[in-house]
């Protein structure tokens, strides 16, 4: 270790790893969280597939119906995605503050504040297995849908990857307003279930936002999480390319560098509230 | 605020915190917020590579001031300093001049062994890889649990998960050490293994700050105690230094028995008193002979002998006179025994002083 208050990117990096390191050592511990992570997200999304295809009725006419409206006949690729994506999306979302409840009910929390690690490499070192563990349920996911349903799967692919890592970083720093409020409120659960059923209808989550009613198509529009997933289905689906979204690039790059940063100033100021309360112990 | 004089050691100074607490006064009454002086105004000075006990009542501020002094929580006034650090201003490296062994059993990663716990607490407290390779089996020995160290934490004890916890302290080897009640259910053995091991880092340099409701232990293993009440010192100094200090009682045993009528030394004790069988106790003779002293006195039956129990300070300067007094009178001694207060009469005496001090 190097002098007292200041670490070297070599230690950071190894607290890091040891963070994601424990978390799945922990995960792995219980052996039916595999079957959770794999077949329940697969599971999850059959319904609204289905549902579609009733919707659809027989021959390519509900095809064309959905789209005039969503710009795309692939209905089920739409949704396929548009599921998947949320979760994953919403998981990066609120799994920085997930992360730190868990461990206030292990009992760990205070343990782990002890340390000098930096405060917002604890935030994010322990959400980084639950990111990797996210983000290869999304995957798996995607390529089931592709061999039962016939996924198109011809994007490009370092669009793809920008826009997935501009989404990531935007995501984790907003993750870090949530992670600030479950360790001043302890729980905020139901805080996640107000804004994952609110933004699930802003965003357009299994449906175009174009069948919104004009006022919510307003507020769908300032809803970070809509141009996230706008952003990564249209890559996916329509085969955009570079030159096609570069409003949408700018506003996740804009999204990238101003969450982050907001998020990380409302973390400290609720971890200070938190330590002036006396009340990191408690959950 | 004035000028914190640091040292390596622990130093307070004025330092104080306060709890907003909610409260109702009473059945369907509105709930209203109050405060709480959990620490008030706390001042210690603790030397590098001393022991030092902290002693209180449940709620007295024990934990407060640990978690001050360990930066879980901010002081609401004052300063503290460990190891020549800030808590306040140099928070970082105050984490990182720490070990700290809290109270609760769950502040372990029980799905994982004692090992990987050790290994991700090094991680995060930047001890270098090759060191720790060296390191954790040393603490690992240290606590004795080398042959377990392959156990996931879930299969513990609890005397083990607290060694355990003891062992992850001293990973980075830290100047300062905090034991907040470290024994705290534990069995007699694993109690005893503990505060021996306990001892042992002091002798090894590190300043410990051990809170403990267990006197005895205290009085054991610390240089130096500070009895805090109601959040307030109110004693601090070498157990033996509070038992002088604080007058605490002397207790004064003396077992005795008349001998059988007609006895050699019972004839002796006739010609030097009017009172030769006395069918009374012996107490009404000490009581008067300790009037105005401050000493209380009582006394029990047993069979045929008789145990007296002088209670006051400096009780045992009148063992003669009493010895003398009670043989003028005919008794036979059969022992005399001096108890000198122990810390937990020094305490109870302490707090109940205070109690009734802040009482009017």
């Amino acid at each position: 270790m190097g002098k007292h208050g200041g670490l070297f990117l070599a230690a950071h990096l190894r607290m890091a790893l040891a963070l994601a390191r424990k978390k799945l050592l922990q995960e792995a511990a219980y052996g039916l969280q595999f079957a959770h992570w794999f077949v329940t997200p697969f599971l999850g999304i059959l319904p609204y597939i289905y549902q579609a295809r009733f919707f659809s009725g027989p021959g390519t006419q509900g095809a064309e119906a959905f789209s005039r409206w969503a710009g795309t006949t692939e209905y089920i690729a739409f949704i396929a995605i548009g599921a998947c994506l949320w979760d994953w999306v919403t998981n990066l979302l609120w799994e920085v503050g997930f992360s730190f409840r868990d461990e206030q009910e292990e009992g760990s929390f205070e343990q782990l504040w002890l340390t000098p690690a930096p405060r917002w490499l604890l935030a994010l070192g322990n959400a980084a297995a639950n990111s990797l563990i996210n983000l290869t349920m999304a995957l798996s996911v995607l390529l089931l849908v592709h061999l039962f349903f016939g996924l198109p799967l011809s994007v490009n692919w370092p669009l793809l990857v920008t826009v997935a890592a501009l989404s990531w970083i935007s995501m984790y720093g907003l993750g870090f307003v949530y992670a600030g409020l479950v360790m001043f409120l302890r729980d905020a659960t139901h805080l996640v279930d107000l804004v994952n059923r609110a933004v699930m209808i802003l965003a357009g989550v299994t449906f175009p936002l174009s069948v919104l009613p004009v006022w919510l198509r307003g507020m769908a529009r300032v809803t970070p999480l809509s141009w996230v997933l706008t952003s990564l289905r249209s890559v996916m689906i329509s085969g955009s390319t570079w030159g096609d979204l570069k409003l949408e690039l700018t506003v996740l790059s804009v999204m990238a560098v101003g969450f982050p940063l907001f998020g990380y100033f409302v973390f400290r100021i609720f971890e200070t509230l938190t330590r002036k309360r006396g009340a990191l112990s408690g959950y | 605020m004035s000028n914190l004089q640091t040292s390596q050691g622990i130093v307070t100074k004025d330092l104080t915190r306060v709890f907003r607490v909610r409260s109702t006064s009473g059945e369907g009454a509105k709930a209203s917020r109050k405060e709480l002086v959990a620490v008030d105004r706390l001042n210690l000075d603790i030397e590098p590579g001393e022991l030092f006990g902290l002693l209180g009542r449940n709620g007295a501020g024990k934990t407060t001031t640990i978690r001050m002094l360990s930066t879980l929580i901010e002081p609401t006034s004052g300063r503290a300093s460990v190891a020549g650090f800030d808590v306040a201003r140099q928070p970082t490296a105050v984490r990182a001049s720490i070990g700290c062994v809290l109270p609760g059993e769950r502040n372990h990663y029980w799905k994982l062994t004692a090992r990987e716990n050790l290994r991700f607490f090094a991680a995060m407290y930047g001890v270098d890889p090759r060191r720790e390779k060296t390191r954790i089996p040393e603490v690992l020995e240290i606590v004795s649990l080398s042959d377990r160290a392959d156990e996931r934490v879930e299969n513990y004890s609890t005397g083990m998960r607290q060694r355990l916890a003891l062992a992850r302290a001293l990973l980075h080897n830290p100047p300062v050490l905090f034991l907040d009640e470290p024994t705290g259910g534990l069995d007699v053995h694993s109690a005893r293994s503990l505060r021996s091991l306990v001892k042992e880092l002091a002798s090894l340099g590190h300043t410990v700050l051990l809170t403990t409701h267990n006197l005895q232990e205290a009085q054991d293993l610390c240089s130096r105690v500070a009895i805090i009440h109601k959040g307030k010192l109110v004693a601090v100094d070498s157990p033996d230094g509070l038992r002088k200090r604080s007058g605490a009682a002397d207790i004064v045993e003396i077992r005795c028995r008349l001998p059988a009528a007609g006895a050699p030394h019972e004839k002796a004790a006739a010609a030097v008193s009017d009172d030769t069988r006395p069918e009374r106790s012996p107490v009404p003779l000490i009581r008067g002979l300790l009037v105005g002293c401050g000493i209380s006195v009582e006394g029990a039956a047993n069979g045929g002998d008789w145990t007296v129990t002088s209670k006051g300070p400096r009780a045992a300067s009148y063992i003669p006179r009493l010895t003398a007094a009670l043989f003028e009178h005919g008794w036979e001694m059969v022992e005399c025994a001096v108890k000198q207060p122990n810390l937990e009469d020094i305490f109870v005496e302490i707090t109940a002083d205070e109690e009734a001090t802040a009482d009017g």
